[in-house]
């Protein structure tokens, strides 16, 4: 097996061990574990899950032989240096022309036959089109394997999950100290976004829409906010690829009536639903505690698209335990595991409605990864 | 220069149409369908996500924010946009493009034979941009079994050709791109300072790029105290007096990208460090002198031999590139490099760039952006060559 002896292959070791166990039982010769330069929250990426490495560049992916032999083979020339820092993959090659790189490098391990995909589904058709011309070597799309291996981040992973949950607390409340009647919805997006990569957030999944009656979360446009606006915010920071995402609603004042006599049903749903959350649970049990909440008050129909779609996700790059949250889901819960719970809710009389938080589960239940107060918030006008 | 994406193009997302015109969009639709005839397309596919949008902006002016778009072009008929969101964010994406027919869907199969089917069309012959080579295996996939016995064209050329020159309407976006930029770029001559961390610095520009209207930005940074590490995202590292800190920071402003690059002095540098800036601005003083209609983009070559005497100082600028197309992407045709054919054009928009970066080649960067006129470049904005001392 290819390691440095430094300690930062640890927690790597034990994904390479499960890798090595899945391709004797498939009867791979080796993985090439593929990330494309777009990046996706809700997706596992699997160089950064296998090397520590998030990639930059068009092509990037890591070469791992049924032995346990890794390389990386990255785009950029020029980022060897931060590569280096970053994995404990050793053997780390650029390559200008990656079918070409993948092809040598299989040629000099003497892989031969069957070669698992993962990252397949993102992978540029071209690319794998390229791997299918490569004689000695026949590419099997294997993206199931992460969803085994890579439900849960790891207790070791709690730490930065609250750091990012204590980043998205401080960019909420950035909303609610600089929202202001005539600001445009990007300039009260960019102070949000100030106050969380500020904290060290590495990206954002961040939407902050303002309308007295939205349809939706988009990200911001040049609209100015006007009183009794109803701001929606979905913001999501992440730290050592670990996202956390929090969902809210504010009104600048005067609250209008229908907003509060509407969102406690949102509050209600929100509730009902983390009492769901707990290990043996499914995920759908979830779903389905929100979506009778908003049933009970005759929303049964805003509980499906175009209004609604899933009622939470797994938040990728690092793990995902699954990918959407909805009624037929009967991925179980396990302990470990951290997901976002979202009741939000697009309700005729008051437009959509935002409240939602990141959770960990834990043995009995759950905690919540954020601090910011499950409710509805006022901004003076 | 590629650098990281991120997971949302979460910045202002407007179309302003007194900016860019529907009857712009027009115009180019034209220009495709007679590409479209010379190669006897019945129908063309253009694909962008949202990390690469260019081709897919070209046509519909559309950025997708966190997956996918492909914009159907017909030979006859009004286009089609298919784009993979929830169905809620339909009214929004329509805010984003001219064309009015958008269908938002999970798979782009279900999309297309929606919009087939709707039209009565049954194309024999289908021009491809961008598709094979973005376009993930799994929707591939489903997109071919859809259109079994459809001729495939490659014609990814044809596009390329019609966006190597701007309209002035096009220069107008880059330049107010790069006038924010330079605003954030003032930003950072008060606030890079010892102590400070690196993530701090990059949020107060971020602040400046974003609060006037950035769509989208990139922040990088490289260190004297770390020559074998190039540019790379903002840490929590701490920023040192002594150091020289090259930053580059680029953003798109309604689809339009710019970068600027520049070099910070912290104190007083050494002579090593001075001198690699010294050859920085030599090489880039050649390229804006020597870059005119008609020099083609592998001559620049030479130029950088003679510019760059050391053999460590010439690999960091070829790595980094020195200089490309710039517009619907950060980095488009042409490239400056001995393998691209084009000759240099009047109305290009080229980002002209020379950073040296390593153990040997020292820390330097300058980067601007610039419009090749018939007499020559002229920049965007005022460009700084001289590195900032602090």
């Amino acid at each position: 097996m290819e390691s440095k002896a430094s300690p930062s292959f640890h927690p790597f070791q034990t994904k390479v061990a499960s890798l090595c166990e899945t391709m004797k039982r498939e009867k791979l010769s080796a993985l090439l574990l593929y990330a494309p330069g777009q990046l996706s929250m809700l997706e596992v990426n699997p160089v950064l899950w296998i090397s520590g490495l998030l990639p930059m560049g068009p092509h990037t992916a890591v070469l791992l032989t049924a032995a346990g032999a890794a390389t990386l083979f990255i785009s950029l020339p020029w980022d060897r240096g931060r590569v280096k820092e970053r994995t404990w993959i050793q053997d780390v090659r650029v390559v200008d022309r990656f079918i070409e790189g993948v092809n040598e490098s299989t040629r000099q391990k003497g892989v031969q036959g069957e070669v698992g995909i993962v990252g397949w589904a993102f992978m540029p058709a071209a690319i794998y089109q390229g791997l299918q011309g490569i004689p000695s070597i026949r590419p099997r799309p294997m993206d199931a394997i992460l969803n085994a291996l890579a439900r849960s981040p790891g207790p070791d992973a709690l730490g930065a999950l609250k750091r990012a949950g204590e980043i998205a607390d401080a960019g909420f409340s950035a909303l609610l100290a600089n929202a202001r009647v005539g600001m445009a919805e990007y300039e009260l997006a960019a102070e949000v976004e100030y106050a969380m990569r500020s904290r060290g957030s590495e990206d954002n999944f961040g939407m902050v829409t303002a309308s007295d009656h939205n349809y939706c979360t988009h990200p911001p446009t040049d609209r100015k906010l006007r009183a009794s606006d109803i701001i929606i915010a979905e913001i999501t920071p992440a730290c050592e690829g670990q996202f956390v995402q929090l969902c809210r609603t504010a009104v600048i004042e005067p609250l209008p009536p229908i907003v509060r006599e509407k969102f406690p049903i949102v509050e209600e749903a929100m509730e009902k639903s983390l009492n769901a959350v707990r290990p043996g649970n499914k995920v759908g049990d979830i779903s389905r505690a929100m979506n009778e909440v908003f049933t009970a008050h005759g929303y049964a129909e805003y509980c499906r698209p175009p209004y609604i779609r899933v009622r939470g996700h797994g938040l990728g790059f690092m793990s995902l335990p699954f990918s959407e949250m909805t009624d037929e889901n009967q991925v179980v819960i396990e302990e470990g595991t951290d997901f976002v719970v979202h009741p939000n809710q697009y309700l005729p009389e008051s437009g959509y409605l935002m409240l939602g938080d990141t959770v960990w589960v834990e043995k009995n239940g759950y905690l919540r990864l954020t601090q910011t107060p499950m409710k509805l918030f006022t901004i003076k006008g | 220069m590629d650098t990281l994406h991120t997971v949302l193009n979460r910045g202002c997302s407007i179309w302003d149409r007194s900016l860019v015109p529907e009857g712009e969009f027009q115009k180019r639709l034209e220009r495709i369908r007679k590409g479209m005839l010379e190669r006897s397309l019945e129908l063309m596919l253009v694909y962008g996500d949202s990390w690469k949008f260019g081709n897919l902006a070209y046509v519909s002016h559309f950025m997708p924010k966190n997956r996918g778009a492909l914009a159907i072009i017909p030979y006859t008929g009004e286009p089609a946009l298919v784009i993979q969101e929830p169905s809620r964010n339909n009214p929004f994406s329509r805010t984003l493009t001219w064309i009015s027919d958008v269908v938002s869907v999970g798979g782009f199969m279900q999309g297309l034979s929606q919009v087939l089917k709707a039209r009565g069309l049954q194309p024999k012959r289908v021009g491809l941009v961008t598709v094979k080579e973005q376009l993930g295996a799994k929707q591939w996939s489903g997109l071919m079994q859809g259109l079994e016995g459809v001729e495939m064209v490659q014609c990814g050329e044809l596009l390329a050709f019609l966006r190597l020159t701007k309209i002035p309407r096009e220069v107008a976006l880059v330049k107010k791109a790069t006038e924010i930029l330079t605003r954030a770029f003032s930003i950072l001559t008060n606030e890079l300072r010892p102590q400070r961390k690196e993530y701090e610095v990059m949020a107060l520009a971020e602040r400046a790029a974003r609060s006037h209207g950035a769509e989208d930005f990139r922040f990088f940074m490289a260190r004297s105290s770390q020559p074998e590490i190039g540019l790379r995202p903002a840490g929590p590292l701490e920023v040192s007096q002594g150091e020289a800190i090259s930053v580059s920071m680029a953003m798109s402003y309604q689809r339009y990208w710019a970068e600027i690059g520049q070099t910070f002095f912290l104190g007083k540098p050494d002579k090593n460090t001075i001198d690699s800036h010294g050859l920085a601005q030599k090489l880039f003083l050649r390229l804006t002198d020597g870059i005119k209609p008609g020099v083609k983009s592998a001559d620049v070559r030479s130029w950088l031999d003679e510019a760059l005497p050391f053999p460590a100082a010439k690999e960091s600028a070829l790595a980094y590139g020195v200089g490309n197309g710039v517009g619907l992407e950060l980095v488009e045709n042409p490239l400056l490099t001995e393998s691209d054919e084009n000759a240099i054009r009047e109305g290009m928009l080229l980002t002209l760039r020379v950073c040296l970066q390593g153990k040997a080649g020292g820390t330097a960067l300058i980067a601007h952006p610039y419009q090749v006129t018939s007499g020559g470049l002229k920049p965007l904005v005022e460009a700084r060559t001289e590195p900032v001392f602090l």
